[in-house]
């Protein structure tokens, strides 16, 4: 556009003279620098903006916001010549600043038509590399090949627009006695004049419509990538979100600049270490730990933890605060053993329950206390060994081993500290929770095992097995009983509950709330208390009723990161010992476990019902199957109470029916005679 | 009784005893007896007899005994295994009427030596001696293997000297261990830290059919 403007300004310069008219274009001379100033004004804030907000952002500058931001740049130089043109414009075409002014000016026009068209070329290039070829496309999309595209497009556009600068310059037209900022071609094209521009020479007039509608088209170009560059964010936004969409259609396809580290580093960045690469990551998480070294300053790494105590104040809130600065005391000054008076009667009863039943509000505190300067050396040592296995990006073999491998150091350190064993139990318990809820998303149905396959296989043998009763499995419950139902209910719910925990005790406390459950259950139909058999009987029927999701890689994970202390020990390592057993029973289930026959386990794995009259097992009905039964006795009773009532009602129409006639034929006599008085009394 | 020579006073050994039999042998009952001192009774507090806790104090040495009952019908076979890992000491029950009952507890012993070795402690247990006159398992031809304790549960004979000398044994055991590793700072019951990987597959023991009573 703007090089046939070149070509047409010559044209007019050389055809001045012909004559074109002149005043139907009067009033452009104060609207068109009015647009020029309004534009000069608008793009100098826009462009401005885009330029900081680029150069704002530097950790997250993508290639196509430095595109952006020369393009910006580009139209800002241009914007700065606009109100040299507006005087022009404004004096009648008159250019009363001098050659130098002249060409310059002319010269970033150029310059900035180019630079805008190679900067958008490449924009566009760039994003179909990230949208179409990401993956591939990495190095052609590095910084390098950024850099040096953007230096060739900088030295091309002011190559291409070299000509303007030689050739522009001021002519003074005698005619008008006005200085035009114009081409002068007669240093190239001297004695043939019109040689470049013979196509166009028929089109007298038309010079003069361009001329002044360079203005327009300037304007338009101009306000065009003013607006461009001001919705450059919404406008990438935009983008981004379709991008999105697409990628949603085409698969996996990453941008390049969104892998990379934010630090801007040049290296690959990582989601899990939140966009940075492993460099970076390390060395800001080096920074932050030391910064809370400085404003929180261990006085004593020997004394004062009371992390676990309040666990014991559960429901003595009040004294709480007392306890804990007793105890700090007692820990700050000597070794001596702590008072074992404040301990719970947990350690008293024999038959206790483990101490799996943490109340979530233990867990709060002990979060909060790790907060205090005095547990900061644990609290490093946490996030120390968190970030270095996210770090290292380890696989599950390796976990596996150095989670527990944190542990004995914890407990060194604890058993110098003449801690009871309880509460350096209830401490580590504490830390597994931390470390597991933080790990939980690497290593719970890690990729490098097939746990993602057993688990499926566990779930479709588990729906294969829906027609196991439990009169099968031999639990000793009474039918039909609503509590034992419910019970067995709330036991369903407590085992599918547990996939959606995420610490290895969490999970644990979910088999134990489910064990308790079905001793509930067991207990309401049977007195005595309930042995290894009929608890397991009941546990394998509540695997089998509820399914629950994932729960082979569940349990993997419990017994992969599960402290030995309550797996191995507590009251609910049985109860998730059992569940193995339960599992193991329901992957290994045959016919005799069940007291059936091999054919009749057959006939009933492959969905159709074996001759129920020969197995004595088989004759309870599916629940389904005897309400329907009861429903139809019910109706037939109902039928005939129907029956019964219709026959009432059409007995008692007709003794209506009679008694309306008698009572009508009453009346009837009773007119009769009373008429008959009436007649009487009148005569 | 000997003292603790190596081990502090505030030392705790936590241990996991298992017990092994057919169903109805009466291990149910043991457990009961041995820690609640109850039989066949109406007043019975906890609503399970199959995980059970003890809290002992042998020459000073604090126990803690995890005593887990363990699934002895003949369709559990198999799972014996999961139950029996890592556990510090054994206890198989038989009934002294039941021949079938002691065979079970003979394939066990070969069982847990072959799997665990010398690291449990084994009692082997003639349970229901009150019912000496149906006697069908000679003493003789129980003596032969591990040791051998006779009890009964109803009339609580026998019972808490077996477990005291199991903890005893334990305690030796364990302290043996600690030798062996010639380290007495770590924790004898705590000692097998670590993770221990499950074998989901345990070897499977031919079951034949044929039930029993199925509450004991």
């Amino acid at each position: 556009m703007e090089y046939k403007d070149e070509n047409y300004d010559d044209y007019y310069y050389d055809e001045n003279a012909t004559g074109c008219d002149y005043s139907e274009w009067e009033p452009s001379y104060s609207l068109i620098p009015v647009l020029y100033m309004l534009i000069f004004i608008l793009g100098l804030s826009g462009n401005g903006v885009v330029i900081f907000t680029v150069w704002q952002s530097k950790s997250k500058r993508r290639a196509a916001d430095i595109y952006i931001g020369n393009l910006a740049l580009a139209d800002l130089t241009f914007v700065a010549t606009l109100p040299l043109w507006a005087v022009y414009t404004a004096l009648g075409y008159h250019w009363p600043f001098g050659v130098a002014l002249c060409k310059i000016s002319s010269y970033l026009v150029l310059v900035n038509m180019y630079a805008s068209v190679f900067c958008l070329t490449c924009l566009s290039f760039d994003r179909y590399l990230a949208i179409v070829h990401s993956l591939s496309s990495s190095r052609l999309r590095s910084r390098g090949t950024m850099l040096a595209s953007l230096l060739i497009i900088w030295m091309l556009s002011g190559l291409l627009a070299m000509p303007t600068l030689l050739f522009r310059t001021t002519v003074i037209d005698n005619l008008t006695n006005k200085t035009t900022c114009a081409m002068d071609f007669s240093l190239a094209c001297e004695e043939n004049r019109l040689c470049w521009f013979n196509p166009l020479h028929h089109r007298d007039c038309y010079w003069s419509v361009t001329r002044r509608g360079q203005a327009e088209t300037l304007g338009s170009v101009c306000s065009l990538g003013t607006w461009l560059d001001r919705n450059g964010e919404v406008t990438f936004k935009l983008g981004r979100n379709s991008k999105i969409m697409w990628e949603a259609h085409r698969g996996i396809h990453v941008d390049q600049s969104e892998l990379l580290c934010k630090e801007g580093c040049g290296y690959y960045g990582n989601p899990a270490w939140q966009g940075y690469c492993s460099k970076c990551w390390r060395k800001r998480n080096r920074n932050q730990p030391d910064q809370k070294r400085d404003t929180g300053p261990c006085p004593s790494v020997e004394g004062g933890k009371p992390l676990t105590f309040s666990k014991f104040e559960e429901k003595k809130s009040s004294e709480m605060s007392r306890r804990v600065n007793t105890m700090k005391r007692l820990f700050g000054g000597s070794r001596t053993p702590p008072k074992r008076g404040s301990e719970p009667a947990e350690t008293q009863s024999v038959t206790s329950t483990a101490p799996q039943k943490s109340q979530p509000g233990d867990f709060t505190e002990f979060l909060k206390s790790l907060r205090k300067p005095s547990t900061q050396v644990l609290h490093r040592r946490c996030t120390a060994f968190l970030s270095s296995l996210e770090s290292q990006r380890v696989t599950l073999p390796q976990t596996s081993l150095s989670v527990p491998l944190t542990h004995p150091t914890t407990q060194e350190r604890r058993d110098d500290q003449g801690f009871p064993e309880e509460q350096s139990a209830l401490m580590m318990e504490h830390i597994e929770k931390l470390i597991m809820t933080r790990l939980y998303k690497w290593v719970f149905c890690p990729d490098s095992s097939d746990d993602e396959h057993r688990d499926l296989t566990l779930q479709r043998r588990i729906r294969a097995l829906h027609w196991v009763t439990p009169q099968m499995l031999r639990i000793p419950v009474g039918e039909g009983r609503s509590e034992v139902n419910d019970h067995f209910l709330s036991a369903i719910t407590a085992i599918i509950g547990m996939d959606a925990k995420r610490a290895p005790q969490d999970k644990l406390s979910c088999v134990f709330k489910c064990s308790q459950s079905i001793f509930t259950a067991l207990a309401s139909s049977n007195p005595e208390p309930a042995n290894a058999d009929d608890f397991l009987s009941g546990l394998i029927h509540v695997v089998l009723k509820a399914n629950p999701p994932r729960l082979h890689s569940n349990m993997q994970y419990i017994i992969r990161f599960g402290l030995p202390h309550s797996l191995m020990a507590g009251e609910s390592g049985y109860y998730f010992t059992n569940l193995c057993c339960a599992v193991t029973f329901i992957e290994k289930l045959n016919g005799p476990s069940l007291n059936l026959t091999p054919e009749q386990f057959e006939g009933y794995m492959q969905g159709r019902k074996p001759a129920e009259r020969e197995s004595p097992v088989s004759e309870p009905e599916s629940e389904g199957l005897q309400l329907a039964k009861k429903n139809r006795e019910l109706l037939r009773e109902i039928e005939k109470r129907q029956e019964r009532v219709a026959l009432g009602v059409r007995e008692m129409e007709e003794e209506l029916g009679k008694w309306v006639q008698s009572v009508q034929a009453q009346v009837q006599e009773i007119k009769a005679n009373a008429a008959l008085d009436v007649i009487s009394t009148k005569s | 009784m000997a003292a603790g020579g190596t081990g502090g006073v505030n030392k705790t050994y936590s241990f996991k005893v298992v017990l092994l039999g057919e169903g109805c042998v009466g291990k149910t009952s043991l457990v009961l007896r041995y820690c609640e001192n109850k039989f066949n009774d109406k007043h019975i507090t906890t609503l399970q007899a199959s995980f059970l806790t003890k809290k002992l104090n042998i020459g000073g040495k604090r126990v803690n005994l995890a005593i887990w009952d363990t699934a002895g019908q003949e369709r559990f076979h198999a799972l014996g295994p999961i139950y029996y890992r890592d556990s510090n000491g054994a206890i198989l029950v038989y009934d002294v009427t039941d021949e079938d009952s002691f065979q079970k507890v003979k394939n066990w012993v070969k069982e847990l030596r072959k799997m665990l070795g010398n690291e449990i402690c084994l009692c082997i247990v003639g349970n229901k001696i009150d019912l000496e006159k149906e006697r069908n398992v000679s003493v003789q031809e129980a003596e032969g293997g591990a040791k051998h304790y006779h009890t009964s549960a109803k009339l609580n004979k026998g019972i808490e000297e077996l477990f005291l000398d199991l903890c005893k044994r334990m305690i030796e055991t364990a302290q043996a261990d600690e030798r062996a590793k010639g380290n007495g700072s770590s924790q004898a019951g705590t000692a097998r830290r670590g993770v221990q990987i499950v074998d989901d597959e345990p070897q499977s023991a031919a079951t034949a059919g044929g039930g029993c009573c199925s509450s004991g």
